[in-house]
């Protein structure tokens, strides 16, 4: 059983999956839940695909699969929301 | 090392050519290869991609990882493909982005061990411009830089050290089957695909008549110097080829 998650479902519809750290918007989530990144990157209009050799998540339109997240030693922040 | 009798082989990497939105290094690097094969200047090897150091004080686009390739050829002529890899580079690099190349001609030493160490320390710590310089100078390689903060140096080094371990890094691209996805033999996969070997997560090397149930995305990594498929047992016991996500370590 891989410790990825796709039916988790860890992320509440009305929650912004992301966190406000200091300047930076960090997931809240762990990578590792694909039903949470996918949420985020369905409200988001700032997805651009990662190239695919980086993806994490088979379904395209996710978080762990875009190029403006930015991997941190423990989960990702979103360099776009932290733009604004 | 050398795969064909009489070739010498080099290893080209390259590092920090991309932005968000524009062309991966991984494209490029696979672009530089087949651009020597076409020249004549060599065969050249898939491209691996090796994941670097992820720390806040090392900038890089979307995930920090640099990219490899061999070359082998009988009569190599270093100049003419570094000439060639800078072109491209120069023509395709993102305008924003830091390129860096490292060529390395595996004939002009026999002891890459502090290569090896440089690239291994390049997964776990903050390397600078200056180390990678200096020890490409004490080893023979060429490395130079391309535009922008030219910190690209510091990953194409690493990359050709982490290449040279023979456990490290995924194959770019996909492995092509010949026929459908679905139940395959392991003796059918190393005769009809590029892999050499049959790998769990664990470690343990799949027997020839064991099977495994091949289907998406079916990647690659570079393990005990052979070209390897990794695979995992699913809930209902069958071996299957290892998802993105257990992928990601390696
Ligand atoms: S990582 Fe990409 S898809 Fe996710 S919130 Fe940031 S910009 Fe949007």
């Amino acid at each position: 059983m891989s410790e990825f998650s796709i039916g988790a479902g860890l992320c509440p519809d009305e929650e912004d999956a992301f966190v406000l750290q200091g300047e930076r918007w960090i997931f809240r989530y762990p990578a590792t839940d694909l039903i949470a990144s996918r949420k985020a990157a369905q409200a988001c209009n700032g997805f651009v695909a990662d190239d695919e050799d980086e993806w994490l998540d088979d379904t395209e339109l996710s978080c762990v699969n875009c190029a403006r997240r930015r991997w941190l030693r423990d989960g990702f922040m979103c360099l776009f929301r932290s733009a604004d | 090392m050398n795969q064909d009798n009489n070739a010498h082989c080099l290893y080209l990497a390259i590092d920090d050519t991309d932005d968000i939105g524009t062309k991966g290094t991984g494209e490029i690097a696979e672009e530089i290869a087949a651009l020597i094969q076409e020249q004549g200047l060599g065969r050249a090897s898939m491209v691996t991609r090796h994941q670097l150091f992820v720390h806040e004080s090392i900038p890089y686009t979307s995930h920090n990882s640099a990219m490899c390739f061999r070359i082998y050829s009988a009569e190599p002529n270093p100049e003419a493909i570094r000439a060639l890899a800078i072109e491209h580079l120069l023509a395709e690099s993102a305008p924003a982005s830091d390129p860096g190349l490292a060529l390395l001609n595996e004939t002009d030493r026999c002891d890459w061990s502090a290569l090896v160490a440089y690239g291994l320390n390049a997964k776990k710590r903050v390397l600078t411009k200056a180390m990678a310089y200096q020890l490409a100078e004490e080893l023979g390689v060429q490395l130079s830089e391309h535009g922008g903060t030219g910190d690209g140096v510091i990953g194409a080094l690493a990359a050709i050290g982490l290449r040279m371990t023979g456990s490290d890094g995924r194959y770019k691209g996909r492995l092509k089957l010949p026929a459908a996805e679905g139940l395959w033999p392991v003796r059918d996969i190393i005769e009809q695909t590029t892999a050499s070997a049959v790998v769990d997560l664990t470690g343990y090397r799949l027997a020839l008549d064991e099977q495994v149930y091949l289907s998406g995305k079916i990647k690659a990594v570079l393990l005990n110097h052979q070209q390897t498929l990794l695979v995992a047992k699913g809930e209902d016991g069958q071996w299957r080829n290892a998802g993105r996500q257990e992928l990601k370590e390696y």
